[in-house]
């Protein structure tokens, strides 16, 4: 107990709350300008935290990566474009609310979401961190790997009609990523390596100027179609009501429990991230909502549910990946790593050390985060009714601005080195025209994306499951977590070959 | 699209059967499958699959009209001459370029376009934004040595606080221009090269002082290194 | 008449544009222009030992030099190749710089970079010996048990690595080699990856930053320490040396060194200023206490001295490297 007053005592101050108020608010900026990430935004503010106090210092933070996470949202559902892969799974829903006239719901549930998701998981973080840690350990290469898998199949799964196409799409993005060099080796791969093994072409396609080029750049090719034709859009200037009525999300209580646990686990086992919990969750809830009679709608009709789903697991990922990142010095995402990082540069050693000798500050960083949070909501909601103000614009006006920015984001990536953003910006362009075909004939962009992502580290703990194997499968098939994860594959594959199959007898 | 991507991954196979090993020289013991496997079993799941869609799906003709594809090629056109250029002219001036090009192509969609006024428009809107950027450049590099040579308060060696002037030169700047040249220009030829034009600059400069001089991001900095 | 108006305000404007900016690029100035900004580029990924202490290092060099527009950059791939020619590849103006290491000496003689021969040597800092270890709960309470275990049946032991040309994985080859490869090396990403492979029992033994072990002593029971002696660490002291296990005709790096290096060609006050700074840097008490709270042993050097230092540890890498295979170009010769 003397330690939690001193870790109170660490965090009160009016310097604390300050600063936490500016970075989540700079945080929710981050998020919502395309191109900027999370990972971003915290190393961008590294250099100020060092200035603080640690407690205050680690609030700022915390402060940016919970913002970034929660603001991706907002392009997400007012244009349909994720400000960073945090938002992937929101936009669908998002987009679809918005244009149903309800984008102040949608806007206002993704804060709610994100609030319970942030909130709540750090209950989790607070209360089972140790036991997390512990069963985190037990994931090896070879669970990893299956984790992966199921990641990929669950996206090829849920976006778009076609499984055979989405399969095909997180296929197509798994050799993007196996473009670059060989993660063991780190022999080259990239064809006509003579030419381009000097070139950042050489570690494969860039992960964020591909994912602005597929979602940004594309976008703006494919609204290219829209300009000739006749205009008759009616813009929705009133954004209706903000707040979601609060039966409705009481009546989620479901989803919003699977999400968060789902958040929480995953943005605890490392290397995963958000990426992976948001489409998970939204999976959940399809399910969910299909055995609740009526009572809620699916994810993927322009439904609260398809939003709430998304936005309480990404948010409840970064207390999840704090489990591990304070308890082990093992980041969850590249957020946290970046935090560690940080963390480090404060004096402090992430470790059993922290938890047995420095409480105190433990305490003040769960404390900030919850400061934190509380913060993103309350900019977030207030800040509602103007976002929709993008809307008004027209697209012929927006759109070249939106290129302009796709073409910042490769560039804020590459740091020093010009030659880095010439290359990241021909990606970017060139995913573009990808995404514009892809679009055009209807294949999932979310796959590739997921599979570029994803790729590197399947192929990796494949390979690294296979050697601590000895050259065999044993690692795989003697790990109960693995048949766990490959029933979860086979079980989604054929409950939506099934539907698909109904579907078409329907139809027919 | 499924036949090209079925040519695309036979030819990935290839490439893959035919390039060499990755695996390590000196791992005496082995067991890592390499670096190829993966690979070709994703390549030949590509291939069956868009074999599969390209013999069952019936291509769908609907083609681009002309107008929109022409609208596509110059959009793609001025693109990839901004991916190229960026490195030689720099950011401000490629990106005013690109965005007062598609802001004003975009815009005047369907309308008759007077081709003289609209480069000259460029041309001013150009001149306009490097010469704001010039002098935007000159007030803070100038309030930074003053205050570190003592002249001013510390404050003023912090880019943060820097760039908060920037920003609010820069709104300034835009609400000066919208209130000045644009009206004594005003008239119907030329309301789309104002709007054009305005927005361009307050864009790119805005865009410049958020990523330059707030998150000190290394935009190309071309023929304009000041 | 309004168009021939529009044209000369437009002409106006231009030209006091182009005016201005031919006004704007003279001046001189000296290094480092307050505008401008140094980045350390670290070719290792964010938090790990050698990350966190470039931005120790670079805190220090803000506080001694006032400028405070010093920054880190993680440039991670290649085997750190990625980031090292990055470096070799910008401006040798000084404003790029390298946090260079025993990784670099390694990636240039697998070929990766260009490495230590396309760089300017400004400081050397420190060494961190590294430490083999195994889980806590695991039977092996020496060296000697887990090697004769390796060798009743070869393979299925696993060593880890932080990989494959990092240090760690020379290190791993290296003894894999010199003992007929009894074990099973396996390279993970990175030592945030390595830590809770063993940890969690998935991999057998793995080769460790000190720093690395010392924040999972509770996970963790070290077997040897690589460097030479003992660990200045209270909590590492009685790990014994490779000599003490029985096996000190075995020739491994012992840890890892880093320093600071520009771009080859870097002008030489520049350098000098430099070399200033970090010497008021390293030798600042806040970086002092913190090399001591890692167990990082000081190894200063500056300009030339560094240079020298550096070939040393090249020639006394060559035959190490060769012997693992992992050697390209001319230094599998």
């Amino acid at each position: 107990m003397s330690d939690f007053i001193a870790g109170v005592g660490l965090v009160a101050h009016v310097s604390t709350f300050l600063w936490c108020g500016f970075g989540a608010a700079l945080g929710i900026i981050l998020g919502a300008l395309p191109g900027l990430t999370a990972t971003m935004g915290i190393a961008l503010v590294i250099p100020v935290s060092y200035q603080l106090d640690t407690a205050t210092g680690i609030g700022l933070l915390l402060a940016v990566y919970c913002g970034a996470v929660c603001g991706a949202s907002i392009p997400a559902i007012l244009l349909g474009i994720p400000g960073n892969p945090n938002a992937i799974a929101t936009a669908e829903d998002g987009q679809l609310m918005t244009k149903k006239g309800l984008a102040g719901q949608a806007l206002g549930g993704a804060v709610i979401a994100s609030m319970i998701g942030g909130l709540g998981s750090e209950i989790f973080l607070i209360f089972f961190s140790p036991m997390v840690a512990r069963m985190t350990l037990a994931f090896g290469p070879a669970e990893k790997c299956t984790l992966a898998l199921v990641g990929l199949v669950i996206i090829a799964a849920v976006s778009g009609d076609d499984l055979l196409k989405g399969l095909l799409m997180g296929a197509l993005g798994f050799v993007f990523a196996f473009l670059g060099p060989d993660p063991m080796s780190g022999r080259l791969r990239i064809p006509f390596a003579q030419a381009l093994g000097k070139t950042p072409f050489a570690n494969g396609l860039d992960m964020t100027s591909t994912l602005i080029g597929l979602y940004g750049v594309s976008q703006v090719f494919f609204e290219l179609d829209n300009f000739r034709r006749p205009q008759n859009v009616e813009v929705c200037t009133d954004i209706g009501k903000v707040f979601p009525p609060f039966k409705k999300i009481l009546s989620m209580w479901k989803i919003i429990l699977s999400s968060l646990g789902i958040g929480t686990l995953i943005g605890s086992i490392p290397g995963t991230g958000a990426s992976i919990a948001v489409f998970m969750s939204r999976n959940a809830a399809a399910g969910i909502c299909e055995h609740s009679k009526g009572k809620l709608d699916k994810p993927g009709t322009g439904c609260l549910e398809g939003v709430f789903a998304p936005e309480v697991a990404n948010n409840a990922v970064t207390g999840g990946a704090l489990i591990p990142a304070l308890s082990l010095g093992i980041p969850g995402d590249s957020a946290t790593a970046v935090l560690i990082g940080a963390l480090m540069i404060n004096g402090i050693t992430p470790g059993f050390a922290l938890f047995s000798q420095n409480m105190p500050l433990v305490y003040s960083i769960f404390l900030t985060l919850l400061i934190s949070n509380i913060f993103m909501g309350v900019f977030q909601l207030a800040g509602v009714r103007w976002y929709p103000r993008i809307l008004l614009i027209s697209p012929k006006v927006l759109m070249p601005v939106v290129l302009v920015l796709s073409f910042l984001g490769p560039y804020a990536l590459a740091g020093s080195s010009v030659s880095k953003g010439v290359y990241f910006l021909g990606t970017a362009l060139g995913m573009g025209i990808l995404g514009y075909f892809m679009k055009k004939n209807q294949y999932p962009i979310a796959p590739v994306v997921l599979g570029l992502i994803l790729g590197e580290m399947f192929e990796e703990q494949f390979r690294r499951g296979m050697k601590l194997g000895g050259g065999t499968f044993s690692r795989f098939y003697t790990s109960p977590i693995c048949w766990f994860f490959i029933a979860l594959v086979v079980c989604i594959v054929g409950s939506v070959v099934l539907k698909n199959r109904k579907k078409g007898k329907a139809d027919a | 699209m499924p036949a090209v991507m079925t040519v695309l991954s036979a030819l990935y196979f290839v490439y893959v059967l035919t390039s060499e090993d990755t695996i390590l020289a000196a791992d005496a013991v082995g067991g890592d499958p390499g670096g190829k496997v993966l690979p070709l079993a994703m390549a030949v799941f590509l291939f069956l699959g868009f074999l599969c869609i390209t013999i069952k799906e019936r291509p769908d003709g609907e083609a681009m009209d002309s107008g929109t594809r022409n609208l596509f090629l110059v959009t793609l056109g001025l693109s990839a001459l901004y991916v190229l250029l960026i490195r030689y002219v720099g950011f401000v001036i490629l990106s005013t370029l690109l965005l007062y090009s598609l802001e004003y192509i975009y815009t005047t969609i369907g309308e008759t376009r007077d081709k003289k006024l609209a480069v000259l428009g460029g041309a001013g809107t150009l001149g306009i934004t490097v010469a704001a950027f010039f002098v935007m450049r000159m007030i803070t590099r100038n309030l930074m040595s003053l205050a570190r040579a003592g002249v001013l308060p510390q404050i003023f060696t912090v880019t943060a606080f820097e760039a908060c002037i920037s920003l609010v030169y820069v709104g300034l700047t835009a609400l000066l221009l919208s209130r000045t040249l644009c009206r004594r220009l005003a008239g119907e030829r030329t309301a789309r090269i104002r709007q054009a034009g305005l927005l361009t600059m307050t864009a790119v400069l805005f865009l410049y002082v958020v990523f330059k001089q707030f998150f000190s991001v290394n935009l190309a900095a071309g023929i304009l290194n000041i | 008449m309004k168009s021939r108006r529009i044209a000369a305000a437009v002409l106006a404007a231009a030209l006091s544009a182009a005016v201005l900016t031919g006004c704007g690029s003279a001046g001189g100035s000296s290094f480092p222009d307050p505008e401008k900004t140094i980045t350390l580029i670290v070719p290792q990924g964010a938090g790990g030992g050698t990350d966190t202490q470039a931005r120790q290092l670079v805190e220090a060099m803000k506080a001694v030099s006032g400028n405070n527009n010093i920054i880190v950059e993680n440039v991670t791939g290649g085997s750190t190749g990625t980031g090292t020619n990055q470096v070799i590849d910008s401006e040798a103006d000084g404003y790029t710089l390298l946090m260079y290491g025993t990784y670099v000496i390694c990636g240039t003689m697998t070929g990766y970079t260009d490495g230590f021969e396309k760089l300017d040597f400004i400081t050397g800092l420190s060494m961190e010996p590294f430490v083999l270890a195994v889980q806590a709960d695991s039977p092996y309470q020496t060296l000697d048990d887990l090697i004769q275990a390796a060798k009743a049946d070869a393979g299925t032991i696993t060593l880890g690595n932080a990989g494959a040309t990092a240090t760690t994985g020379v290190v791993a080859y290296g003894l894999n080699n010199a003992l007929e490869t009894p074990f099973n090396v396996v390279s993970f990403n990175g030592g945030a990856e390595l830590i809770p492979a063993v940890l969690g029992g998935h991999c057998v033994a793995g080769i460790f930053s000190q720093s690395e072990v010392l924040s999972n002593m509770d996970g963790l029971r070290p077997l040897v320490f690589f460097g030479d002696g003992h660990s200045v660490l209270e909590e590492l002291k009685d790990v014994p040396n490779l000599e003490e296990s029985g096996y000190g005709d075995l020739v491994v790096p012992g840890g890892c060194f880093r320093g600071i290096c520009a771009p080859k060609g870097t002008p030489d006050e520049v350098k000098n200023y430099l070399a200033d700074t970090l010497e008021k840097a390293y030798n600042s008490d806040s970086f002092q206490n913190w090399l001591k709270d890692q167990g990082l042993l000081g190894d200063y050097s500056r300009l030339g001295d560094f240079e020298k230092y550096n070939e040393e540890m090249v020639e006394n890498l060559k035959p190490i490297i060769k012997a693992t295979g992992l050697a390209a170009g001319k230094y599998a010769e």
